[in-house]
Protein backbone atom coordinates (compact mmCIF):
# COMPACT_ATOMS: atom_id res chain seq x y z
CA UNK A 1 0.00 0.00 0.00
CA UNK A 2 2.04 2.90 -1.04
CA UNK A 3 1.55 6.28 1.48
CA UNK A 4 -1.25 7.93 -0.44
CA UNK A 5 -3.61 5.07 -0.04
CA UNK A 6 -2.46 4.35 3.22
CA UNK A 7 -2.90 8.36 4.67
CA UNK A 8 -6.52 7.87 2.45
CA UNK A 9 -7.60 4.79 4.64
CA UNK A 10 -6.99 6.53 7.78
CA UNK A 11 -8.72 9.40 6.86
CA UNK A 12 -11.97 7.42 5.93
CA UNK A 13 -10.94 5.40 9.09
CA UNK A 14 -11.04 8.26 11.15
CA UNK A 15 -14.61 9.15 9.35
CA UNK A 16 -16.01 5.88 10.26
CA UNK A 17 -14.76 5.48 13.73
CA UNK A 18 -16.74 9.05 14.53
CA UNK A 19 -20.27 7.83 12.61
CA UNK A 20 -22.76 8.49 15.33
CA UNK A 21 -25.00 5.08 13.32
CA UNK A 22 -28.05 5.68 15.55
CA UNK A 23 -27.59 9.66 13.98
CA UNK A 24 -26.91 8.54 10.50
CA UNK A 25 -29.70 5.78 10.43
CA UNK A 26 -31.97 8.78 11.26
CA UNK A 27 -30.93 11.03 8.58
CA UNK A 28 -31.12 8.05 6.05
CA UNK A 29 -34.81 7.78 7.27
CA UNK A 30 -35.36 11.03 7.22
CA UNK A 31 -34.57 11.72 3.59
CA UNK A 32 -36.64 8.96 2.88
CA UNK A 33 -39.65 10.56 4.25
CA UNK A 34 -38.72 13.45 3.10
CA UNK A 35 -38.55 12.03 -0.65
CA UNK A 36 -42.00 10.14 -0.24
CA UNK A 37 -43.10 13.53 1.13
CA UNK A 38 -41.92 15.38 -1.56
CA UNK A 39 -43.02 13.13 -4.50
CA UNK A 40 -46.90 12.59 -2.57
CA UNK A 41 -46.70 16.68 -2.50
CA UNK A 42 -46.31 16.89 -6.36
CA UNK A 43 -48.96 14.22 -7.17
CA UNK A 44 -51.65 16.23 -4.57
CA UNK A 45 -50.77 19.14 -6.69
CA UNK A 46 -51.32 17.32 -9.95
CA UNK A 47 -54.39 16.35 -8.63
CA UNK A 48 -55.62 19.90 -7.75
CA UNK A 49 -54.29 21.60 -10.96
CA UNK A 50 -56.84 18.60 -12.24
CA UNK A 51 -59.55 19.42 -10.26
CA UNK A 52 -59.48 22.84 -10.66
CA UNK A 53 -58.95 22.37 -14.93
CA UNK A 54 -62.05 20.29 -14.76
CA UNK A 55 -63.92 22.83 -13.14
CA UNK A 56 -62.79 26.08 -15.07
CA UNK A 57 -63.45 24.02 -18.39
CA UNK A 58 -67.18 23.02 -16.99
CA UNK A 59 -67.43 26.53 -16.46
CA UNK A 60 -66.65 27.44 -20.06
CA UNK A 61 -68.99 25.02 -21.09
CA UNK A 62 -71.89 26.27 -19.06
CA UNK A 63 -70.97 30.01 -20.18
CA UNK A 64 -70.90 28.96 -24.09
CA UNK A 65 -74.77 26.86 -23.56
CA UNK A 66 -75.86 30.37 -22.07
CA UNK A 67 -75.66 29.58 -18.52
CA UNK A 68 -73.50 32.64 -17.93
CA UNK A 69 -74.06 32.88 -14.29
CA UNK A 70 -74.15 29.25 -13.19
CA UNK A 71 -70.98 29.37 -15.59
CA UNK A 72 -69.44 32.19 -13.45
CA UNK A 73 -70.18 30.63 -10.28
CA UNK A 74 -68.21 27.42 -11.64
CA UNK A 75 -65.02 30.14 -12.48
CA UNK A 76 -65.41 31.34 -8.88
CA UNK A 77 -64.86 27.94 -7.21
CA UNK A 78 -61.84 27.73 -9.51
CA UNK A 79 -60.36 31.02 -8.79
CA UNK A 80 -61.28 30.31 -4.76
CA UNK A 81 -59.45 26.98 -5.31
CA UNK A 82 -56.07 28.79 -7.24
CA UNK A 83 -56.10 30.48 -4.17
CA UNK A 84 -56.22 28.24 -1.34
CA UNK A 85 -53.55 26.37 -2.80
CA UNK A 86 -51.61 29.13 -3.59
CA UNK A 87 -51.92 29.96 -0.19
CA UNK A 88 -50.96 26.38 1.05
CA UNK A 89 -47.53 26.82 -1.25
CA UNK A 90 -46.73 30.51 -0.81
CA UNK A 91 -43.50 29.60 1.11
CA UNK A 92 -41.04 27.67 -0.54
CA UNK A 93 -39.00 24.74 0.95
CA UNK A 94 -35.97 25.09 0.91
CA UNK A 95 -33.20 22.24 0.29
CA UNK A 96 -31.48 20.56 2.88
CA UNK A 97 -27.63 19.67 2.94
CA UNK A 98 -28.04 16.50 4.25
CA UNK A 99 -26.96 17.23 7.82
CA UNK A 100 -29.58 16.02 10.72
CA UNK A 101 -30.31 19.47 11.97
CA UNK A 102 -31.49 20.51 8.56
CA UNK A 103 -33.34 17.39 7.48
CA UNK A 104 -35.32 17.86 10.85
CA UNK A 105 -35.88 21.65 10.12
CA UNK A 106 -36.97 20.58 6.42
CA UNK A 107 -39.35 17.65 7.96
CA UNK A 108 -40.27 20.34 10.10
CA UNK A 109 -41.40 23.26 7.32
CA UNK A 110 -43.03 20.07 5.32
CA UNK A 111 -44.93 19.21 8.22
CA UNK A 112 -46.28 22.68 8.81
CA UNK A 113 -47.48 22.76 5.37
CA UNK A 114 -49.57 19.80 5.85
CA UNK A 115 -51.27 22.00 8.52
CA UNK A 116 -51.51 24.37 6.16
CA UNK A 117 -52.80 21.94 3.50
CA UNK A 118 -55.55 20.80 5.81
CA UNK A 119 -56.80 24.27 6.64
CA UNK A 120 -57.00 24.85 2.84
CA UNK A 121 -58.84 21.74 2.09
CA UNK A 122 -61.30 22.51 5.16
CA UNK A 123 -61.89 25.79 3.18
CA UNK A 124 -62.27 24.04 0.02
CA UNK A 125 -65.21 21.68 0.86
CA UNK A 126 -66.68 24.37 3.20
CA UNK A 127 -66.65 26.79 -0.35
CA UNK A 128 -68.13 24.21 -2.34
CA UNK A 129 -71.05 22.92 0.29
CA UNK A 130 -71.71 26.70 0.18
CA UNK A 131 -71.29 26.46 -3.95
CA UNK A 132 -73.86 23.61 -3.79
CA UNK A 133 -76.16 25.14 -1.64
CA UNK A 134 -76.36 28.32 -3.59
CA UNK A 135 -76.61 26.59 -7.19
CA UNK A 136 -79.39 24.50 -5.28
CA UNK A 137 -81.20 27.21 -3.58
CA UNK A 138 -81.36 29.98 -6.45
CA UNK A 139 -83.12 29.76 -9.59
CA UNK A 140 -80.14 30.16 -11.93
CA UNK A 141 -79.70 27.66 -14.54
CA UNK A 142 -81.45 25.19 -16.03
CA UNK A 143 -84.45 23.86 -13.72
CA UNK A 144 -83.67 20.25 -14.88
CA UNK A 145 -79.92 20.39 -14.32
CA UNK A 146 -78.00 18.28 -11.47
CA UNK A 147 -77.53 21.31 -9.29
CA UNK A 148 -81.03 21.33 -8.40
CA UNK A 149 -81.72 17.69 -7.77
CA UNK A 150 -82.37 17.43 -4.49
CA UNK A 151 -81.04 13.83 -4.20
CA UNK A 152 -77.86 14.75 -5.58
CA UNK A 153 -77.36 17.60 -3.73
CA UNK A 154 -77.76 15.40 -0.70
CA UNK A 155 -75.63 12.73 -2.11
CA UNK A 156 -73.13 15.70 -2.87
CA UNK A 157 -72.96 16.93 0.97
CA UNK A 158 -72.68 13.46 1.86
CA UNK A 159 -69.23 13.40 -0.23
CA UNK A 160 -68.37 16.25 1.32
CA UNK A 161 -68.38 15.21 4.88
CA UNK A 162 -66.27 12.09 4.15
CA UNK A 163 -63.97 13.99 2.69
CA UNK A 164 -63.62 16.52 5.72
CA UNK A 165 -63.39 13.42 7.64
CA UNK A 166 -60.55 12.08 6.06
CA UNK A 167 -58.99 15.90 6.10
CA UNK A 168 -59.33 15.81 9.66
CA UNK A 169 -57.43 12.77 9.86
CA UNK A 170 -54.96 13.90 8.03
CA UNK A 171 -54.83 17.16 10.00
CA UNK A 172 -54.23 15.48 13.38
CA UNK A 173 -51.51 13.16 11.62
CA UNK A 174 -49.80 16.92 10.30
CA UNK A 175 -50.18 17.89 13.86
CA UNK A 176 -48.50 14.82 15.36
CA UNK A 177 -45.57 15.23 12.85
CA UNK A 178 -45.07 18.99 13.71
CA UNK A 179 -45.11 18.54 17.64
CA UNK A 180 -42.69 15.65 17.37
CA UNK A 181 -40.20 17.35 14.94
CA UNK A 182 -40.64 20.76 17.57
CA UNK A 183 -39.72 18.07 20.38
CA UNK A 184 -36.97 16.94 18.37
CA UNK A 185 -35.58 20.25 17.16
CA UNK A 186 -35.72 21.06 21.03
CA UNK A 187 -33.84 17.63 22.72
CA UNK A 188 -30.83 18.89 19.44
CA UNK A 189 -30.70 22.48 21.05
CA UNK A 190 -30.63 21.69 24.74
CA UNK A 191 -27.67 19.23 24.25
CA UNK A 192 -25.98 22.33 22.05
CA UNK A 193 -26.46 24.15 25.47
CA UNK A 194 -25.00 21.56 27.44
CA UNK A 195 -22.33 21.32 25.27
CA UNK B 1 -13.98 -15.59 33.76
CA UNK B 2 -17.56 -17.07 33.25
CA UNK B 3 -19.10 -17.26 30.16
CA UNK B 4 -21.01 -14.59 31.02
CA UNK B 5 -18.72 -12.19 32.13
CA UNK B 6 -16.58 -12.88 29.33
CA UNK B 7 -19.63 -11.90 26.98
CA UNK B 8 -20.29 -8.60 28.71
CA UNK B 9 -16.38 -7.95 28.26
CA UNK B 10 -17.08 -8.37 24.82
CA UNK B 11 -20.12 -6.71 24.57
CA UNK B 12 -18.47 -3.35 26.16
CA UNK B 13 -15.61 -3.58 23.88
CA UNK B 14 -16.91 -4.48 20.67
CA UNK B 15 -20.36 -3.05 20.81
CA UNK B 16 -20.02 -0.07 18.45
CA UNK B 17 -18.17 -2.00 15.82
CA UNK B 18 -20.97 -4.53 15.13
CA UNK B 19 -23.45 -1.95 15.29
CA UNK B 20 -21.52 -0.07 12.70
CA UNK B 21 -20.94 -3.38 10.88
CA UNK B 22 -24.82 -3.99 10.64
CA UNK B 23 -25.01 -0.33 9.78
CA UNK B 24 -23.05 -1.10 6.64
CA UNK B 25 -25.45 -3.61 5.55
CA UNK B 26 -28.88 -2.47 6.68
CA UNK B 27 -30.12 0.92 6.12
CA UNK B 28 -33.33 0.91 8.31
CA UNK B 29 -32.19 1.79 11.73
CA UNK B 30 -34.52 -0.38 13.35
CA UNK B 31 -33.57 -3.74 11.44
CA UNK B 32 -29.89 -2.69 12.01
CA UNK B 33 -30.34 -2.48 15.61
CA UNK B 34 -32.68 -5.88 15.47
CA UNK B 35 -29.71 -7.56 13.15
CA UNK B 36 -27.29 -6.54 15.38
CA UNK B 37 -29.07 -7.98 18.63
CA UNK B 38 -29.06 -11.27 16.19
CA UNK B 39 -25.25 -10.70 15.55
CA UNK B 40 -24.96 -10.33 19.50
CA UNK B 41 -27.17 -13.75 19.89
CA UNK B 42 -25.20 -15.82 17.38
CA UNK B 43 -21.82 -14.61 19.75
CA UNK B 44 -22.77 -15.46 22.82
CA UNK B 45 -23.64 -19.09 21.36
CA UNK B 46 -20.30 -19.66 19.35
CA UNK B 47 -18.52 -18.11 22.56
CA UNK B 48 -18.04 -21.52 24.33
CA UNK B 49 -16.49 -22.78 20.84
CA UNK B 50 -14.00 -20.05 21.04
CA UNK B 51 -10.81 -21.32 20.66
CA UNK B 52 -8.06 -18.40 20.76
CA UNK B 53 -7.02 -19.35 17.15
CA UNK B 54 -7.80 -15.86 16.37
CA UNK B 55 -7.96 -12.63 18.33
CA UNK B 56 -11.96 -11.79 20.50
CA UNK B 57 -12.18 -8.71 17.62
CA UNK B 58 -12.24 -11.32 14.50
CA UNK B 59 -14.45 -14.17 16.02
CA UNK B 60 -16.60 -11.06 16.86
CA UNK B 61 -16.21 -9.45 13.46
CA UNK B 62 -16.11 -13.04 11.57
CA UNK B 63 -19.73 -13.59 13.49
CA UNK B 64 -21.37 -9.99 12.62
CA UNK B 65 -20.16 -10.02 9.25
CA UNK B 66 -21.78 -13.55 8.57
CA UNK B 67 -25.23 -12.83 10.32
CA UNK B 68 -25.17 -9.41 7.98
CA UNK B 69 -24.26 -11.20 4.85
CA UNK B 70 -27.08 -14.03 5.67
CA UNK B 71 -29.54 -10.67 6.29
CA UNK B 72 -29.07 -9.30 3.09
CA UNK B 73 -29.54 -12.88 1.21
CA UNK B 74 -32.36 -13.54 3.27
CA UNK B 75 -33.85 -9.84 2.73
CA UNK B 76 -32.87 -10.41 -1.18
CA UNK B 77 -35.80 -12.99 -0.92
CA UNK B 78 -38.16 -10.56 0.49
CA UNK B 79 -39.90 -7.76 -1.44
CA UNK B 80 -38.33 -4.33 -0.94
CA UNK B 81 -40.19 -2.28 1.76
CA UNK B 82 -38.79 1.18 3.16
CA UNK B 83 -40.37 1.90 6.52
CA UNK B 84 -41.24 5.31 7.29
CA UNK B 85 -39.87 6.69 11.21
CA UNK B 86 -42.57 6.96 13.34
CA UNK B 87 -41.07 6.76 16.73
CA UNK B 88 -37.79 9.81 16.44
CA UNK B 89 -38.78 11.43 18.80
CA UNK B 90 -37.90 8.32 21.38
CA UNK B 91 -34.59 8.13 19.98
CA UNK B 92 -31.52 9.70 21.58
CA UNK B 93 -30.12 12.23 19.74
CA UNK B 94 -26.45 12.59 19.74
CA UNK B 95 -24.81 16.00 20.65
CA UNK B 96 -25.70 18.82 17.90
CA UNK B 97 -21.62 18.94 17.71
CA UNK B 98 -21.63 15.97 16.00
CA UNK B 99 -24.62 16.24 13.81
CA UNK B 100 -23.23 19.08 12.48
CA UNK B 101 -20.84 17.42 10.71
CA UNK B 102 -23.20 14.08 9.93
CA UNK B 103 -23.46 15.32 6.19
CA UNK B 104 -19.43 14.54 5.96
CA UNK B 105 -19.67 11.62 7.93
CA UNK B 106 -23.33 10.29 6.53
CA UNK B 107 -21.80 10.15 3.03
CA UNK B 108 -19.13 7.82 4.19
CA UNK B 109 -21.55 5.04 5.65
CA UNK B 110 -24.38 6.18 2.59
CA UNK B 111 -21.45 5.40 0.40
CA UNK B 112 -20.72 2.00 2.00
CA UNK B 113 -23.19 0.66 1.68
CA UNK B 114 -23.74 1.20 -1.65
CA UNK B 115 -20.64 -0.56 -2.12
CA UNK B 116 -21.07 -4.14 -4.08
CA UNK B 117 -21.89 -7.03 -0.94
CA UNK B 118 -17.84 -7.98 -2.73
CA UNK B 119 -16.30 -4.49 -1.95
CA UNK B 120 -18.10 -4.11 0.75
CA UNK B 121 -16.75 -6.97 2.69
CA UNK B 122 -13.34 -6.01 3.19
CA UNK B 123 -13.55 -2.33 3.34
CA UNK B 124 -15.89 -2.41 6.17
CA UNK B 125 -13.48 -4.86 8.07
CA UNK B 126 -10.80 -2.05 6.87
CA UNK B 127 -12.51 0.60 8.14
CA UNK B 128 -12.78 -1.46 11.00
CA UNK B 129 -8.85 -1.63 11.14
CA UNK B 130 -8.62 -5.03 10.08
CA UNK B 131 -5.13 -5.16 8.22
CA UNK B 132 -5.25 -7.11 4.62
CA UNK B 133 -4.21 -10.48 6.03
CA UNK B 134 -6.40 -10.60 8.17
CA UNK B 135 -9.41 -9.49 6.39
CA UNK B 136 -7.80 -12.44 3.90
CA UNK B 137 -8.17 -14.63 6.58
CA UNK B 138 -11.40 -13.62 8.00
CA UNK B 139 -13.26 -13.73 4.53
CA UNK B 140 -11.20 -16.79 3.27
CA UNK B 141 -9.53 -15.35 0.56
CA UNK B 142 -6.50 -14.99 -1.17
CA UNK B 143 -4.46 -11.92 0.31
CA UNK B 144 -3.91 -10.46 -3.36
CA UNK B 145 -7.66 -10.78 -3.86
CA UNK B 146 -8.81 -9.32 -0.92
CA UNK B 147 -5.88 -5.92 -1.96
CA UNK B 148 -7.35 -5.63 -5.53
CA UNK B 149 -10.80 -5.60 -3.89
CA UNK B 150 -9.46 -2.90 -1.69
CA UNK B 151 -8.09 -0.88 -4.39
CA UNK B 152 -10.88 -0.81 -6.51
CA UNK B 153 -13.55 -0.31 -3.33
CA UNK B 154 -11.42 2.89 -2.02
CA UNK B 155 -11.89 4.48 -6.02
CA UNK B 156 -15.60 3.49 -5.70
CA UNK B 157 -15.99 5.20 -2.43
CA UNK B 158 -14.20 8.82 -3.61
CA UNK B 159 -16.75 8.55 -6.26
CA UNK B 160 -19.95 7.97 -4.47
CA UNK B 161 -18.76 10.39 -1.78
CA UNK B 162 -18.23 13.07 -4.14
CA UNK B 163 -21.54 12.43 -6.33
CA UNK B 164 -23.23 12.77 -2.51
CA UNK B 165 -21.86 16.14 -1.62
CA UNK B 166 -22.50 17.20 -5.02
Amino acid sequence: MNPNEHEEWQAMKIQWKSTSVAEMLMTQQLRWGLRLRMIGSWAWLGLEVAALLLITVLGIIQIAMGQAAVGSLYIVLALVGVGASWWTRRFSLRGASGSLLELVELSLRRARRGIRMAWANYFMTAASIVWVLVLYSSGIGDAQAAYHDGARVAAAMGMFGLYAIGVAVYHAYARRRVRRFVALRAQFAARAEEN
Amino acid sequence: MSQHARFEDLVSEYQVMVVRICASYERDRDLARDLAQEAWFAIWRALPAYRAEASLKTFVARIAQFRAISHVARRARQPQREALSTDLVDQEPPPESIAMASAERGSLLAAVQRLPLIYRQPVVLMLEDFSPSEIAALLGLNANVVGVRLNRARGLLRELMQREAS
